[in-house]
């Protein structure tokens, strides 16, 4: 069986790289004792699949990860087992079965949307900024691609970005819901394209997004212990 | 500020692999700190990867933090882009369990693994805020001390460390804990006072209470400067290793570290007497875990930690008593599930060993590391690494025909007496591990890494004169011309330079205090660190204090002549160790006393104790220098093979 889980990454362990937190999932999974299926070949491993990867120093309300079981298990205390085995600020907030063929994370998500906390500015100056950045349609980004520097326009990636009416512990909060296809843009490539000049005190993942039939709804909602609608997250 | 954290959480943000400080291991604790608590903080002199691991540092973290007025935490050598961000912010050195800040613990202790980390030392004492050397600190500044297998020879850090442990710490440590408890309750007065109080601890070694004197550049002795103070301060060694089952909760830390698995100790000390090796030396007697205590040990430790792999650790495990009963009972443990495998550090060289092995790496069989240690049987001899070729193929020969492609072949060179064809001996093995390879594979490959040999304090080596850097270097274009048109040898060497200073650090006296801390001074830190290291900056510091690096590393040392390390004793007599040293000159080898009658080297008969060991009769596999084949084992080898065919010994 095929199970998604939905966890957060907050606190000190937003420190952390991906492929280090990869590890730590398959601690934790033997941890549980769950019936993880590996691969076949020479070096097995576990099968887990990863969803967009979280650039290291962020938190995030929603990441999500798949794992394929070699066996049928009820799932009621899946959430708590695994979290045990997890470092604090990881905490499982959903699981749910899905069908052995649902696509892939990766493939899925089609936006996120991240909170910013902005230090050493005010909530005027952001507004502005972020007022002139919408309005205009070339916000072109110039990014290194295998050695070579490439520029693009980054604009239609810009999906929405709210300022906060209120400051939050002297921090402007800034969301900003940016599309992850058909090019995907990194929230630090997002500030680098605002302008003016603040401090990035955190940077957090709060959902991401996918769109079945017109309607955009995460991989998995918080909360959620049982199956999802099964039938759409088929491919 | 009792946590650091908000000061830190925007320089973590700069930094390269922040994960490195965050702490959040497995197994971390929380403690609690008050007026009425010791607080330690652990260091380890390198990177988080490098420390993390360092079975001895958890040992001490989980045992202090057991008691109820003790706290322990746990700090590593920022790296330079932290350290420059914690410089420029006036921030300390912190821990990474809590984030307190180094200044506010009682103690800072180091633990000494390896002599190229010292500058490292002096940085982390002065990053803690804490004046480096010892006689400008204060009564509110904590008390630096180092524990750890380079603490037989302290004096090059004598100006820097208050007080020095030497041997097994899981008992002295609760030790040093009351007498730091009952000078804070009396209001934590004088320094001089607390120290001369740890100084009459069994195994203290306080260098301000000693007085080096000196004729010229030789040493007189190193003495007490008061009454009551030891005139020999001997090691601590634990008496039975199975009642201290430690760690109990090993750190599983969240980022990737080196030996990042469980490991679990199954004996501690050697008594294999290889002349080189000072940990074999100063660990004895040998006190093997109890069987049962280790299958229990790598079972809960593999339910708790999550990790699919386990170490069982010791200086020879091949040699522990039942050692294929408990590695199978290991992989058919059905909570296993077969997916647990077992690493075996430092292998012996036979095939019984690589059968072994071969029972228990059922997956991912992909490389098998070996040391021979020297390339001819002669060589092997003189350093008492009493393998017989015969050994080596056959053990390498099992290997390949059980589906290991990669060996790897660890060597010295610069060992006392070797000549070129010593030296080309390791090239002519390599070139027949590599024959007996293509008889089971394409194109097998062999990878032979090559040390240059810096003699350490309480082996027998301690009197030889170390080679050149440039006498290493052309041992290794020997071998590196030998080998280079050989397919399927990749010859790897340590720089000769990083041996040099290492040499200065391992049989140095306090004068080298000064050297370390201009190396320091001038930006030498990480020197274990190729990228970093920098032998000018040692060459020129020794130059600037008039002291000589041909008469610190490259000279022989007579019989009679003071070492600097005279005054401390890891329980073997000099007269052993000098007897070893005539005997290594006339290529004569010197039996396992597990199993053969003892031959008074000190280390028991000094502490009343005895080897504990589950079987007195040599393991199976190899001839381990008898010439006499034991690969069924049991059988008592009565003597050594002599030192040259047909002339007995």
């Amino acid at each position: 069986m095929k199970v998604r889980l939905r966890f957060t990454k907050l606190g000190k362990i937003r420190f952390l790289g991906h492929r280090d937190l990869a590890r730590c999932w398959e601690r934790a999974i033997r941890r549980a004792g769950l019936p993880i299926a590996y691969s076949e070949g020479f070096s097995p491993r576990p099968r887990m699949h990863y969803g967009l990867a979280l650039p290291v120093g962020a938190e995030s309300h929603a990441e999500y990860m798949d794992i394929d079981l070699s066996a049928e298990i009820d799932l009621s205390d899946i959430a708590e087992l695994l979290g045990e085995g997890m470092p604090a600020g990881v905490d499982v907030t959903g699981v749910a079965e899905v069908p052995s063929n649902a696509e892939a994370l990766q493939a899925v998500v089609d936006r996120c949307t991240w909170e910013f906390e902005l230090t050493g500015t005010t909530i005027d100056e952001v507004e502005r900024s972020v007022r002139d950045l919408m309005e205009r349609d070339d916000v072109p980004l110039t990014f290194e691609r295998k050695g070579k520097a490439l520029t693009e326009n980054v604009r239609p990636a810009l999906l929405s970005v709210e300022v906060s009416p209120e400051l939050r512990d002297a921090a402007v909060v800034v969301v900003a819901d940016l599309a992850t296809k058909p090019r995907s843009i990194r929230p630090s490539e997002f500030l680098s394209c605002l302008g003016g000049t603040f401090d990035v005190r955190r940077t957090c993942r709060n959902e991401q997004w996918m769109t079945i039939d017109g309607v955009s709804e995460p991989p998995l909602a918080a909360g959620t212990t049982s199956r999802p609608a099964a039938e759409q997250l088929a491919s | 500020m009792t946590s650091m954290w908000p000061q830190l959480e925007p320089l973590l943000a700069k930094v390269g692999k922040p994960a490195r400080y965050i702490g959040c291991e497995e197994g971390a604790q929380t403690p609690r700190h008050g007026a009425d608590t010791v607080s330690w903080l652990l260091i380890y002199p390198d990177t988080y990867e490098i420390g993390l691991p360092n079975q001895g540092l958890q040992i001490l973290y989980e045992i202090l933090n057991e008691r109820d007025d003790a706290a322990a935490e746990r700090s590593y050598a920022p790296w330079v882009d932290l350290e420059a961000e914690l410089r420029a912010n006036g921030l300390p050195l912190f821990s990474v369990d809590t984030h307190r800040p180094a200044p506010l613990f009682d103690l800072l202790a180091f633990n000494l693994s390896a002599e190229l980390t010292y500058t490292n030392l002096l940085n982390c004492i002065d990053l803690a805020h804490v004046p480096v050397r010892a006689e400008d600190r204060a009564p509110h500044h904590p008390l630096v001390c180092a524990g750890g297998h380079c603490t037989y020879n302290p004096e090059p850090l004598a100006d820097f460390l208050d007080f020095v442990v030497l041997g097994d710490g899981e008992e002295v440590v609760s030790e040093v804990t009351d007498v730091i408890g009952e000078w804070k309750a009396s209001g934590r007065e004088s320094r001089e006072e607390v120290l001369h109080r740890l100084g009459l601890i069994e195994g203290v070694y306080v260098p301000s209470m000693y007085e080096a004197t000196y004729d010229g550049m030789r040493l007189v002795g190193v003495t007490p400067r008061y009454a009551g103070i030891p005139e020999i301060v001997p090691k601590r060694t634990l008496a039975d290793l199975g009642a201290w089952p430690y760690p109990k909760n090993q750190l599983v830390p969240v980022t990737e570290v080196v030996h990042d698995r469980l490991n679990v100790e199954v004996f501690r000390g050697c008594t294999r007497s290889c002349r080189f090796c000072q940990a074999g030396m100063i660990t004895r007697p040998v006190r093997e875990r109890p069987a049962d205590q280790v299958r229990t040990m790598v079972s809960e430790g593999l339910r708790r930690t999550g990790y699919d792999e386990v170490a069982l650790t010791s200086l020879s495990t091949a040699d522990m008593s039942g050692i294929e009963s408990i590695v199978s009972d290991i992989v058919n443990d059905p909570a296993n599930c077969g997916q647990v495998s077992v690493s075996l550090p430092s292998l012996r060289v036979d095939a019984f060993t690589v059968g072994v092995a071969a029972q228990i790496q059922k997956a991912r069989r992909t490389g098998l590391t070996f040391a021979p240690e020297a390339g001819t049987w002669r060589m092997r001899q003189v350093i008492n690494k009493l393998i017989r070729e015969e050994d080596l193929y056959g053990a390498v020969e099992s290997a390949y025909s059980q589906g290991w492609r990669r060996m790897k072949l660890y060597f010295l060179t610069g060992l006392p007496t070797e000549t070129d064809e010593d030296t080309l001996g390791i090239a002519e093995l390599a070139r027949n591990v590599v024959n007996i390879g293509r008889e089971h594979h394409k194109s097998p490959s062999v990878t032979v890494s090559v040390g240059g040999f810096v003699p350490k304090p309480f082996t027998p080596f301690q009197w030889f004169g170390q080679n050149t850097s440039v006498e290493l270097q052309r041992k290794i274009n020997l071998l590196r011309d030998e080998t280079r048109r050989e397919r399927g040898v990749d010859l790897k060497w340590h720089d000769p330079k990083a041996s040099v200073a290492e040499g200065i650090a391992s049989r140095g006296d306090r004068r080298l205090g000064r050297v370390i801390e201009e190396v320091w001074r001038r930006g030498g830190t990480f020197q274990e660190w190729s990228e970093f290291f920098d032998i000018e900056l040692w060459e020129q510091a020794m130059a600037a204090h008039g002291l000589d690096i041909d008469w610190y590393v490259y000279r022989h040392r007579t019989e009679d002549e003071v070492l600097p390390w005279d005054h401390l004793s890891a329980g073997l007599h000099k007269d052993f160790l000098w007897q070893d040293w005539r005997d290594a000159l006339a290529e004569v080898g010197l039996e396992d006393c597990r199993w053969t009658p003892c031959y008074d080297c000190g280390a028991c008969t000094g502490y009343s104790i005895e080897h504990i060991v589950a079987s007195a009769t040599p393991p199976a596999g190899g001839s381990q220098g008898t010439g006499v084949d034991l690969a069924s084992g049991g059988a008592v080898p009565v003597s050594l093979l002599p030192r040259r065919p047909g002339v007995a010994v």
